[in-house]
């Protein structure tokens, strides 16, 4: 599961599944729940469905870099280095989370959602994002890197 | 477990693909479309329709007073009698005219007596020039054949309720059209209908001094549309001074609607098509405001309407978890409507009291059947009530009741639909 | 039951060849080693009893519950109590008290006239317990007649009465042929009478349950005398002059000597490498170690590994390098010709193994038990030796740095270090005539080549072409599954994942991949 192209796939399938649930099964539940002032349902679940992919390739790509680099034959004898890098992988997915989410809120800076839906939508960007690199990284890290997520 | 030698990743990859196809296929179908069949061709004016054979049966007014039309000089009235048969001749390709003198009888004549009409003896003839009684035509007037009257209209209250009860019987209530085309004629003589009593009356050159004379229309509106047009290209017809009383009146037509900002329990969702609007309740919820422009193209010689009558027609299907027929619904009420121009500010009030499901609406804006259709300025501006020598000499008598009376008969067999619109509703 | 007796200082230093080749995983299954040698406070032998002491702690954790055939300390290497005979029973014995000179004018005066005859009277006077000091007649006096009753020879004596089969109980000899332990002992222990058969040996007259071998180290190196002047010079100690002398005699000797030996292994070199300075005995004559002794080690293998009911063939055989060169190619390995090429590869790669082995270990694996378990990253170290119990916790029990499990692999370091020093000394440079390890490549002075400092000094050693990959490259495969068992010591399983990584890394970077085939040693894995 630590080796290529194991976990590259695995990771794909990961996100897919949790993009299958998140932009489209939770899209749709979304789509009939959100009370919407001026946006069109099909217009809003579009957007959300764009910014979870958009989250979500990212998120996908943060791990695969770190898949990358952790495969990397030097990457052993730089371990602390690598506990750096992944940290500021970790924190770029934060980074990202919130970026996609102000993103959601200027395009629909108009609606007026609920306190329980912004965290629903941080959770979901964060799911495809941080959460998503860390769970990655934390099951499916190279075997050189793989105590790296786990921390000290 | 898995390692990497047991996989074949080509395998995965199509499977991926596949599920991500599927996934989208599943989540981008959106709502099937409305399951009405009829659309805003329904509602809107046909051209075409008339068939290329047509019988005609020309009415002419033989009492006293149209014998001021013939004897005046350069009289449009003789000009229009001239050319309607040759109008008639250019719109149809294979056409009856029959002739009919009428007063206080119908008698058929032949095309030479029909000529005679030029001639002050043709107003004379015994039992038929005393009196003008169109309701008598009008009884001769039914479908598949075209009914066109040319007369004076000077009719007194009770005549014009008899007249308007058998065109609302004979015309509109089976289903064809009615036609009002004004034209105005030098005239030279006596009016003899007139409440104050017979008055003389001769036009001068003053294009105001004309006295008008009507040609009635009655049969199908599209062939009635095809005469008008054939009629039209005699310098002295105009489309201005043309009214026709039709079940449709829209050339064509646009509604744009929405909810309001403060509908919070409705999320609009995006157009299923041209005219169809849809919104999901959300749950909990039962509905809101629905705020909605309609621009309306009146076909130029259909009466005006009146906003403040407008009446709104909602049937309802429902299309899950059970599919039912349509029935009629209150859920949409129109709560308001404002008329600027051509344009309809109209607002609705939405209430689903129902359970979650997916409905569907057809909500048709019809005019009034009381009020609800305005004659033309025109009409108003040729009648009076009162003609005497001295007041309104060359203005018919009672012509703005007889053509409003004709309208509210019109409207209220008709209920001319102005607009329709689909409303396709899910309740979560 | 296989026997290794080292004779003299030589001795000792092939023996500690044999225990590096053994350690290395190029040895007998069992291998049961004491040496003779009066001079029990010889530099060589006192490096020898330390160096088996470690191999045997080192093995006892490695070996217990690894797999078979896996390849680290493979051999079972046990030593009698003393391991050394050291001939005489009390220090400052001469050859006159040994034979009681001063009784025998009384008591057989023949005798003693016989005794003054054959010794000078400074060989009669000469302190023995620093060695016979290059006079071999003043050993095969002393050494025939070891005691039976007293260890090592008793259980020598024992194991023999135990076998029943003839040739069961393999014994082979080494020393040298130009100093005097060695030279005495040799011919010595080859008399019929005194071990092939010694009537606790011999089945018949014919037949034997002892198969003897041994190994005559003829002169190859020299050393300095020129520190050795004045009255110390004029004593009994050997010289390197002497050796081209005592050499011709000693096997004139030999081929008129009926000598009980199955085979006879001569190994000398012409080079006359220098070891290092002179020293006539004691804790001063520690020299430096020479590819001969790795040879006669070599030959110790050869006899030890050949199959069961080998006989001797009658024929002799001869092995020696081409050119000045001493490589890979020329060390000597068997008298089988059939398995030199599957025993040189096979030689080649445990060695190179093992230097890989002890070099990272001693860069890099020892070092690292200085750091708290918790803060190593390492994954293949968290997964042997710092496992999760459950979410928050760690198995302790695994870690390599408890006080006994570190105290074994210090002794695996502290043999590593000697191995890794032996390794490197047999190098003389580039311009050397040993072409086998690189000495820089591994050794900067007297510590390890910074292994941080110099990524590719672990891929670079040999003297040969290499793919020349680094550090790095060792420390991912350290990640690499691992087929050692379980049940291994934390220390054990530690030093054991370093060296199948160490010889995961040999055979990709110095291709020194298994040929197909038992080449007679421990079994490859």
């Amino acid at each position: 599961m630590r080796s290529a192209p194991l976990n590259y796939l695995i990771t794909f399938v990961l996100a897919g599944l949790l993009w299958v649930l998140t932009a489209l099964i939770l899209g749709g539940y979304l789509g009939n729940t959100v009370a919407l002032t001026v946006a069109y349902v099909e217009d809003f679940v579009q957007t959300y469905r764009i910014l979870v992919s958009v989250a979500a390739v990212l998120g996908l790509l943060l791990a695969f870099w770190w898949y990358y680099y952790g495969s990397r034959p030097t990457t052993v004898g730089e371990l602390d280095r690598a506990g750096r890098f992944w940290t500021t992988l970790f924190i770029v997915g934060l980074a990202l989370a919130v970026g996609v989410l102000v993103a959601l809120l200027i395009l629909f800076r108009e609606e007026s959602f609920t306190v329980g839906q912004y965290a629903l939508f941080f959770g979901v960007f964060s799911l495809h994002t941080w959460l998503f690199f860390w769970i990655s990284t934390l099951l499916m890290s190279p075997r050189t890197v793989q105590t790296i997520p786990w921390g000290r | 477990m898995l390692t990497p030698s047991l996989i074949r990743p080509r395998s995965i990859l199509s499977a991926l693909v596949c599920a991500f196809v599927l996934a989208l296929g599943g989540c981008g179908g959106g709502e099937a479309p409305s399951s009405w069949t009829t659309d805003s061709a329904d509602i809107l004016v046909e051209r075409a329709g008339c068939t290329d054979s047509i019988r005609v049966d020309l009415f002419l007014d033989a009492t006293s007073s149209m014998s001021g039309y013939a004897a005046a000089p350069g009289s449009v009235y003789l000009q229009f009698l001239d050319n309607l048969e040759s109008a008639i001749s250019g719109a149809w390709g294979d056409d009856s005219v029959r002739f009919y003198k009428f007063g206080t009888t119908v008698r058929r004549i032949d095309r030479d007596e029909f000529r005679t009409a030029r001639e002050a003896a043709f107003y004379r003839e015994r039992g038929i020039f005393t009196t003008t009684n169109i309701d008598a035509v009008i009884d001769r007037v039914g479908p598949g054949r075209v009914g066109v009257i040319v007369t004076d209209l000077f009719q007194d209250d009770g005549d014009i309720n008899v007249m308007v009860a058998e065109v609302k019987e004979h015309v509109f209530q089976e289903n064809l059209a009615a036609g009002v085309l004004a034209l105005g004629s030098p005239f030279a003589g006596r009016i003899y209908d007139a409440p104050g009593g017979p008055y003389d009356y001769a036009s001068t050159s003053d294009p105001s001094s004309l006295r008008p004379f009507y040609a009635l229309m009655f049969g199908d509106a599209a062939c009635l549309r095809r005469l008008n047009d054939a009629l039209g290209s005699q310098p002295f017809v105009s489309d201005e001074h043309f009214l026709l009383l039709d079940r449709r009146l829209i050339e064509d037509y646009t509604v744009a609607l929405d909810k309001t900002r403060d509908s919070q329990e409705l999320n609009r969702r995006a157009s299923p098509g041209e005219n169809a609007f849809a919104f999901d309740v959300r749950p909990e919820g039962e509905g809101g405001t629905l705020e909605g422009v309609i621009v309306l193209d009146r076909e130029a010689v259909a009466p005006d309407v009146n906003a403040a009558r407008l009446g709104l027609e909602v049937f309802r299907k429902v299309r899950s978890p059970q599919t039912t027929d349509s029935v009629r619904s209150d859920d949409l009420r129109l709560r308001s409507a404002e008329r600027r121009g051509d344009t309809l500010a109209v607002a609705f009030e939405y209430t689903l009291g129902e359970a979650e499901g997916r409905y569907t609406y057809l909500a048709r804006l019809r005019a009034g059947d009381i009020g609800g259709l305005v004659p033309p300025a025109w009409v108003q501006d040729l009648s009076s009530t009162n003609p005497t020598a001295t007041q309104d000499p060359n203005k018919t008598l009672n012509l703005e009741k007889f053509v409003a009376d004709l309208a509210q008969a019109a409207a209220s067999a008709h209920r001319p639909v102005l607009a329709q619109f689909t409303l396709d509703v899910t309740k979560r | 039951m296989n026997y290794y007796i080292g004779i003299g200082g030589t001795g000792a230093r092939v023996a500690e060849s044999l225990l590096h080749l053994c350690a290395a995983g190029y040895g007998p299954n069992r291998l049961k080693l004491f040496i003779i040698d009066p001079d029990e406070g010889n530099g060589n032998l006192s490096r020898t009893k330390e160096l088996i002491a470690r191999y045997q702690t080192a093995r006892r954790h490695l070996q217990d519950q690894a797999a078979p055939g896996f390849p680290l300390f493979a051999t079972e290497i046990s030593t009698p109590d003393p391991l050394v005979w050291s001939i005489f029973e009390h220090g400052n014995t001469r050859l006159a008290d040994y034979i009681n000179y001063a009784n025998l004018k009384s008591a057989d005066r023949p005798l003693h006239d016989l005794a003054g005859l054959l010794f000078t009277q400074a060989e009669l006077r000469e302190q023995l317990d620093e060695g016979f000091r290059g006079h071999p007649s003043i050993g095969a006096v002393v050494m025939a007649e070891p005691d039976e009753d007293a260890d090592p020879w008793r259980s020598f004596w024992t194991d023999v009465e135990k076998a029943q089969k003839p040739g069961d109980v393999r014994v082979f000899l080494a020393g040298s042929i130009f100093g005097g332990t060695g030279a005495a002992g040799v011919p010595t222990f080859g008399a019929p009478e005194m071990i092939k058969f010694h009537p606790r040996a011999k089945i018949d007259d014919a037949t034997s349950k002892v198969q003897l071998g041994a190994c005559l180290v003829l002169p190859y190196f020299t050393f300095d005398t020129a520190g050795a002047t004045g009255p110390e010079a004029q004593r009994l100690f050997v010289t390197a002059a002497d050796f081209p002398i005592a050499t011709k005699a000693a096997l004139q000797f030999y081929n008129e000597k009926d000598l009980a030996y199955d085979q006879l292994y001569l190994v000398g070199d012409s080079l006359a490498q220098s070891v290092g300075d002179f020293s006539p005995g004691s804790a001063k004559q520690e020299n430096r170690p020479h590819y001969v002794e790795l040879a006669a080690a070599l030959a110790a293998e050869d006899f030890l590994l050949q199959p069961e009911g080998e006989n001797p063939s009658g024929r002799y055989y001869i092995a020696g390098r081409r050119g000045k060169e001493v490589g890979w190619q020329s060390l000597p390995l068997t008298h089988d010709a059939e398995q030199v090429t599957a025993r040189r590869d096979l030689l080649k790669r445990r060695l190179v193994a093992m230097a890989t082995f002890a070099y990272a270990f001693l860069e890099f694996g020892y070092p690292l038990l200085d750091t708290p378990p918790g803060d190593v990253d390492y994954a293949w170290h968290e997964d042997h030796f710092y496992p999760k119990k459950g979410v928050f916790r760690r198995d302790e029990s695994r870690d390599p740095r408890q006080p006994e499990q570190k105290a074994v692999l210090t002794a695996v370091k502290e043999y590593s270090e000697r191995f890794l020093a032996w390794a490197a000394a047999l190098d003389e440079g580039a311009d050397g005539p040993v072409a086998l390890l690189n000495r820089s490549r591994l050794l900067n002075g007297g510590d390890t080549v910074d292994h941080e400092q110099e990524l590719a000094a672990i891929g670079t050693f040999l003297r040969e072409s290499s793919k020349e990959l680094d550090f790095n490259h060792f420390k991912n495969l350290l990640d690499q599954p691992t087929t050692l068992s379980d049940r291994l010591s934390p220390a054990g399983k530690y030093a054991g994942l370093f060296y199948e990584a160490a010889r995961r890394f040999a055979e990709e970077n110095y291709a020194v991949t298994p040929t197909p085939g038992r080449a007679g040693a421990t079994a490859d894995r």
